[in-house]
């Protein structure tokens, strides 16, 4: 009597059992999200606190700073033809490779990615910005504005602010630490010694010969 | 008696688990809105197909496209594109827009983004090909808004416009030349005045 009622007991909860697994087959798939909510990374996108201009890169550069790293999203060849100095290249196909991951997702440097404009270095940091890698910036302008700015600066007119004529001098001298040569100041320089300095006429002091008395001769 | 007790209780439990299944799947959170694709399938997406396309480019899938407006609303209504729909690059999420997207993804039909800059629509686009909506362009303009009238210049995205070695190559040749010019300058023979020596006369004979 005793035993056939634990029985019965058992089957009632193998039944329950049954019944409650059977719901989780009807359970939606749940979505999973691969990343930050997409909410986020629609007002992460929108502000603009990713970019950094050309004239902050070269500054770092310049100083020594270093606690960033500059990433080349081109392909192999563009990189090899001209880089910004010290840039790792990674192209853009490669970029969620295990490698390539190392040097992003790390909270030890500042990572300032670049390619030729900056729309694929935005769409390379929207895509680790969604996994949520941090400390990651994109270079305003890409290469060809670090080739209009740096490389090659404008000449401000006399008619421009002062301001204009700082930034110049800035860039000035730092397109000639990436090695552009300048003709203007060695110019300068060789013409020093070509100022015409008119000798001093030596004056020759015409000694008035004494007239001697003529020794009294014979 | 005993048996009816049994069937009462089989039957409220019963009843309790059903209603915890369907609370359960009632309060049960899913996201409205998802990545669909991994990261790797989104990279592969964006390599294989572009998001630019060019004006021309778009003039001949021109049957066969929406065009967005994502400037703000403000911007929108002072001008822009012919049939364009404005959809505010802040409120992409928004239901209504998703439904446009939806749209467009169902008739497979290309959405074609524009915006002040083409920087602000290849933001959207990107977002858009993430969470699902691979139809998305961007067509390769710059708007501007010039004497009451939307203007619209052609770019070419992601092109180098100057070869960077060689103009280093040729500012420092330039270097070079300014020397060579400034050498051939720089010798000026002094004038040497020669100096005669007086012939010291011999003092003339005395006794």
């Amino acid at each position: 009597m005793f035993k056939n009622m634990l029985d019965k007991r058992y089957v009632f909860l193998t039944v329950v059992l049954l019944i409650l697994g059977s719901g989780l087959l009807f359970l939606p798939k749940q979505k999973v999200n691969e990343g930050i909510d997409p909410t986020d990374l629609l007002m992460n996108i929108n502000s603009s606190e990713r970019f950094i201009s050309t004239d902050q890169l070269a500054d770092k550069i310049i100083s020594n700073d270093p606690s960033f790293i500059v990433i080349d999203l081109r392909d192999e060849d563009s990189y090899k033809q001209y880089s910004i100095l010290n840039a790792i290249n990674i192209p853009f196909k490669n970029l969620m490779e295990e490698a390539s991951i190392n040097y992003l997702n790390q909270d030890q440097y500042d990572v300032v990615l670049y390619s030729n404009d900056h729309f694929i270095a935005d769409q390379a940091w929207m895509l680790c910005n969604r996994l949520g890698y941090e400390n990651l910036f994109v270079l305003d302008g890409g290469m060809n504005a670090w080739y209009k700015t740096i490389i090659n600066p404008m000449k401000p007119t006399e008619n421009m602010a002062m301001s204009a004529f700082n930034t110049y001098d800035f860039r000035k001298a730092a397109s000639m630490y990436f090695g552009v040569g300048y003709p203007e100041p060695i110019f300068v320089e060789a013409k020093k010694p070509v100022t015409k300095r008119k000798a001093p006429k030596k004056v020759i002091p015409i000694k008035k010969k004494k007239k001697y008395e003529s020794e009294g001769g014979c | 008696m005993k048996e009816l007790e049994k069937t009462k209780r089989i039957s409220i439990s019963a009843i309790l688990v059903i209603l915890a299944l369907i609370i359960g799947l009632l309060t049960m959170k899913t996201p409205e809105i998802t990545y669909v694709n991994c990261k790797n399938k989104s990279l592969a997406n964006l390599i294989e197909q572009p998001i630019f396309i060019t004006l021309k480019q778009y003039k001949e899938i021109k049957d066969k496209t929406v065009i967005i407006d994502i400037r703000t609303a403000f911007d929108f209504s002072k001008g822009h594109l012919e049939e364009a729909i404005n959809i505010p690059l802040t409120s992409l999420l928004e239901k209504s827009s998703i439904a446009i997207f939806d749209k467009a993804k169902t008739d497979s039909i290309t959405a074609v983004l524009y915006g002040k800059s083409a920087m602000d629509a290849n933001k959207a686009s990107t977002f858009l090909r993430q969470i699902g909506y691979t139809n998305t362009k961007v067509i390769a303009i710059e708007t501007s808004f010039d004497s009451y009238e939307l203007t619209s210049k052609e770019i070419s995205p992601e092109t180098l416009l100057a070869d960077i070695p060689s103009f280093i190559k040729k500012s420092n040749e330039r270097k070079k030349v300014v020397i060579k010019k400034t050498i051939i300058k720089k010798p000026k023979p002094r004038k040497v005045i020669p100096i005669k020596k007086k012939k010291k006369y011999e003092s003339e004979g005395g006794c």
